[in-house]
C-alpha cells in the first residue's frame, strides 16, 4: 500500500473517531454513572446541531454563542428528560429505563421529521480550509472536533476527581451506601443526566460547520456511539476516546477495502474484542441485572 | 288532543332531520358522481419537494376551479385535488394513505406522486382501476402485469441526462468516471443507468463506490474515491446533505474534477454546497429545475399563466416541485383528447403514444418497452433543463429532451434491433417539436 494512503486512512481514522468521541463522551458518563442506556443520546445530539445551526444561521449570532447555546438548552432538557421520563423507571429496573429512552428517542425523532425535515442545516465553516501535509489532508473543522473531544475527555477527567465527580462514582458503585454518607443520590442522578446531555449539544455544536444537521444524524452517530461506548468500557472516559480512535480507524481502513461492509467490519471488531475483553479496553461489563 | 300534537311535534321532527341528513348527502353523491373529478397525490411532507409538490397541487385546483372547473367534453368538472403525506418510501403510511384515497376519498387519478412505496401503490391503483401516475425503478411496474400504472417521469429512458453533461465534461478532457453513490437497490439500478451514460458519452468507467444511508463521517469515501483518481464523479441516487458531505470531502481530500451531483439536487443542497466548497463546484453540471429559465417552458403561455399565479400565490418562487408535477399534465392532456374521464378510457388513450404533454420541466413523452415485452406506452421519457455551475451560480445551458432520453437509452442498452422491429410493427414515436441532441441516426454510429 502507498504510504500516504495508508498515513491518509489513518488520519481519516482519527477524524471519524473526533467526532464518534465526542457523542460517546455523554453516554459513557449517563451509563457509567446511572446506568442508563440511554438511546435517545443521538437525538441530543442532533438537536444540538440544529439549535447551533439556528443561533448562527437564522438569529445570525457568533458560533461561539451557538455552542454554549446547545449546551444549556440540551442540558436543561436532560433535566426535564430525568424528571419527567428517567426517574420513574430507574426504580423498575435497567431495561425499563432503556425502552423509555428507545420510546423518548423515537418521539424525538418522528418530531424532528416534521419540525426539520425539509431543511439540512449547515453553519459556515468556522476555520476554512485544509491542512495538506506532504499529500495528506486534514479538514480544518475536524481539527476542532478532535480537539474538541480531546478537550471534553480531559475536562471529564478531572471533573470526576472533583467533590462533586467523586460523588457520582460513589452513588454509580451503590446508591443507598452513598445516601448513608450524606450523599444526595437523586440529585447526581439529575446532574449527570443534564451534563451528559450537554455534552452531547456541544457534540453536535462542533460538527455542525463540518457535516450538514439532518433529522437521522442522531441514530446514525448513536449506534457508533454505541460501539465506542462497549468497546472502551462503560463509564470510563480515555475507555471511550481510545476506543472511538481505533473505531474510526477500523471504518476508514474497512470501507477502503471491503466498501459499504465497513459497518460489518466494525461490528466484526467489535465482537472478537469484546469475545477476549468483556468489560471492554478501559471500564467494566454493562450492568446487566441478574448478572 | 295534547298527545296528538305531542305525536305530531315527533313526526315534523324526524321527517325534519331525515330530510336534512338526505338531500345534502344525496347532491353530494350526485356531485361526486357527475361534477367533481377527484385527483390523489402520495408525496413526503417532511421533504421541501412534498411541501411543494402540495404547493401546485392546491393551485392546478384553484386555477381551474376559478374557470368554472376542468372543461371535458363540453362539461365542466369541479377539481378537487388531495394531496397525502406517505413518509419516503414507508410502505405503512403509503397503504394507509392509498386505501383511504381510493376507498374513503373516492379519488380517480393519483398523479404527481413522490417518494410513495411505489409498489404497493400500484398494486392498489391497479386493482381499483385508479389511473397512477407513479415514480419508480425497474420493470415490473411498467411491464405487462399492470394497465393503470404510467411513469411519465422516467426511470429507464433516462440515459440521455448522463450522456449528454458526461459528452461535455468529456469535451473538457475528462476521460475515466465513477458513480458514488447510496447503497440502496435505488442507488444500485441508478448507478447502472448513469454509468452506461458515462460509457456512451466515451468515458472509461471505474467500479462504482457505494456508502451506507446511515454514513456519519464522508472523510473515507472520499480517499476512496481519490485513491481511485478518476476525472469524473457521479452521485448517482444520493441526496440532500448526503450530496452536501460528499463535495465538502472530496474538496478536503484534495480531489479535482467534473461532478454530475445526482438528479435529486434542490436549491436548498445547492445552497448548502456553495456554502460549504465556494468555487470549488464551479464547472460541475446539473439538471436546471427553474422552469423561468427553459426557454421552451417560460414562453409557452400556459406554463407562463401557471408561473405567474404561483408566485402571486406564494410569493417567493421555488424550483423543488417543478420536476414531479408531469402526472397532472399527463391525466389533464388525456382527458382533453379523449374528451373523457373515465380512468379505463385514459388508460388506453395512454397506453397507445399519446401525445407528449408539456410540463414545468419539459415535454415527457411515454414510450412502449419492447425490450422487456411491454407494447403499451407506459414508461415516460422526461425532458429536463441542462446547467453548469459558473462562478458560484447555476446557469441554463441547454434542453435534455424525451427524444434524447428514448435514443440514448436504446444506445446504451444496444437494443436497437429489438427496437427497430417494434418500430416496424408499430411506427416510430412522434416526438414534440423542439430541437434535440441525438436522432435516430445517431443509433448506428
Amino acid at each position: 500500500m502507498d504510504l500516504s494512503l495508508f498515513l491518509q486512512l489513518i488520519v481519516n481514522g482519527l477524524m471519524s473517531g473526533g467526532i464518534y468521541a465526542l457523542i460517546a463522551a455523554g453516554f459513557t458518563l449517563i451509563l457509567g454513572v446511572i446506568q442508563v442506556f440511554n438511546f435517545s443520546q443521538g437525538q441530543f445530539y442532533m438537536l444540538g446541531a440544529y439549535c447551533t445551526f439556528g443561533i448562527v444561521t437564522s438569529l445570525g449570532l457568533p458560533y461561539p454563542l451557538g455552542i454554549l447555546a446547545a449546551l444549556a438548552a440540551m442540558f436543561l432538557l436532560g433535566i426535564l428528560f430525568h424528571f419527567v421520563i428517567v426517574q420513574w423507571t430507574l426504580p423498575h429496573g435497567f431495561f425499563h429505563t432503556m425502552l423509555v429512552t428507545v420510546a423518548f428517542s423515537t418521539m424525538v425523532g418522528q418530531a424532528s421529521f416534521l419540525t426539520f425535515a425539509a431543511d439540512q442545516g449547515l453553519v459556515e465553516p468556522v476555520i476554512p480550509g485544509t491542512l495538506n501535509i506532504r499529500g495528506i489532508t486534514l479538514n480544518n473543522g475536524k481539527l476542532l472536533v478532535i480537539g474538541g473531544a480531546i478537550v471534553v475527555m480531559v475536562v471529564l477527567y478531572y471533573f470526576m476527581k472533583t467533590k462533586i465527580g467523586t460523588a457520582m462514582l460513589a452513588a454509580a458503585e451503590n446508591k443507598d451506601v452513598a445516601q448513608l454518607q450524606g450523599i444526595n443520590a437523586k440529585r447526581i442522578f439529575w446532574v449527570t443526566m443534564a451534563v451528559g446531555s450537554g455534552l452531547c449539544g456541544v457534540a453536535g455544536s462542533l460538527i455542525v460547520p463540518v457535516l450538514s444537521a439532518t433529522n437521522n444524524m442522531g441514530m446514525n452517530a448513536f449506534i457508533r456511539s454505541m460501539l465506542v461506548v462497549l468497546i472502551g468500557g462503560t463509564g470510563s472516559m480515555s475507555g471511550a476516546l481510545l476506543a472511538a480512535f481505533m473505531v474510526g480507524i477500523v471504518e476508514s481502513f474497512a470501507f477502503q477495502y471491503v466498501g459499504q461492509l465497513s459497518l460489518v467490519a466494525i461490528f466484526a471488531f467489535a465482537a472478537v474484542l469484546l469475545f477476549f475483553r468483556p468489560g471492554g479496553l478501559l471500564g467494566k461489563p454493562l450492568p446487566i441485572p441478574g448478572q | 288532543m295534547k298527545r296528538s300534537g305531542h305525536r305530531w311535534l315527533v313526526f315534523v321532527g324526524v321527517v325534519a332531520m331525515a330530510l336534512g341528513l338526505l338531500f345534502p348527502a344525496a347532491r353530494n353523491a350526485a356531485a361526486q358522481a357527475q361534477d367533481v373529478l377527484k385527483f390523489g397525490s402520495l408525496v413526503p411532507i417532511m421533504t421541501k419537494e412534498g411541501v411543494e409538490i402540495k404547493k401546485w397541487n392546491d393551485l392546478f385546483a384553484k386555477m381551474a376551479n376559478e374557470k368554472g372547473g376542468l372543461t371535458v367534453g363540453g362539461k365542466k368538472y369541479k377539481v378537487e385535488f388531495y394531496t397525502y403525506d406517505v413518509g419516503y418510501d414507508d410502505s405503512a403510511k403509503t397503504l394507509a394513505a392509498v386505501e383511504k384515497a381510493i376507498h374513503q376519498d373516492g379519488v380517480k387519478y393519483l398523479v404527481n406522486n413522490f417518494g410513495d412505496h411505489y409498489r404497493l401503490t400500484v398494486v392498489h391503483a391497479d386493482q381499483n382501476k385508479v389511473i397512477d401516475m407513479g415514480v419508480g425503478f425497474g420493470e415490473e411496474t411498467v411491464g405487462t402485469k399492470y394497465q393503470y400504472f404510467f411513469r411519465p417521469l422516467g426511470g429507464y429512458y433516462t440515459a440521455a441526462s448522463n450522456y449528454l453533461i458526461s459528452r461535455d465534461f468529456v469535451k473538457k478532457g475528462a476521460k475515466t468516471s465513477l458513480v458514488c453513490t447510496i447503497d440502496s437497490e435505488m442507488g444500485h439500478v441508478v448507478a447502472a443507468q448513469y454509468g452506461a451514460g458515462d460509457a456512451m458519452a466515451g468515458l472509461k468507467l471505474i467500479p462504482p463506490v457505494f456508502f451506507g444511508m446511515d454514513t456519519v463521517d464522508y472523510g473515507p469515501i472520499a480517499t476512496k474515491v481519490k485513491s481511485l483518481n478518476p476525472d469524473v464523479v457521479d452521485f448517482g441516487a444520493a441526496i440532500g446533505d448526503q450530496i452536501v458531505n460528499l463535495v465538502g470531502a472530496l474538496k478536503d481530500a484534495g480531489w479535482k474534477g467534473f461532478i454530475f451531483p445526482g438528479a435529486a439536487i434542490n436549491p436548498t443542497t445547492y445552497a448548502n454546497i456553495i456554502k460549504r466548497v465556494g468555487p470549488y463546484f464551479d464547472g460541475s453540471e446539473m439538471f436546471y429545475n427553474d422552469p423561468r429559465g427553459i426557454p421552451l417552458v417560460a414562453k409557452d403561455p400556459e406554463m407562463k399563466e401557471i408561473i405567474e399565479r404561483y408566485q402571486k400565490e406564494y410569493g417567493e418562487f421555488r424550483t423543488e416541485g417543478c420536476l414531479w408535477l408531469q402526472g397532472w399534465f399527463t391525466v389533464k392532456d388525456a382527458m382533453m383528447a379523449t374528451k373523457s374521464v373515465d380512468p379505463a378510457v385514459l388508460k388506453d388513450y395512454l397506453a397507445k403514444g399519446p401525445k407528449a404533454p408539456l410540463s414545468l420541466s419539459g415535454y415527457s413523452q411515454l414510450y412502449a418497452r419492447p425490450d422487456i415485452g411491454q407494447y403499451r406506452t407506459t414508461d415516460g421519457g422526461p425532458g429536463n433543463g441542462r446547467g453548469v455551475v459558473k462562478n458560484e451560480k447555476l446557469e441554463y445551458i441547454g434542453q435534455i429532451t424525451t427524444k434524447d432520453q428514448y435514443i440514448a437509452t436504446i444506445k446504451v442498452h444496444k437494443l436497437q434491433d429489438v427496437y427497430q422491429k417494434y418500430w416496424d410493427q408499430y411506427g416510430k414515436p412522434k416526438f414534440p417539436n423542439e430541437p434535440s441532441e441525438l436522432d435516430f441516426s445517431d443509433l448506428n454510429k
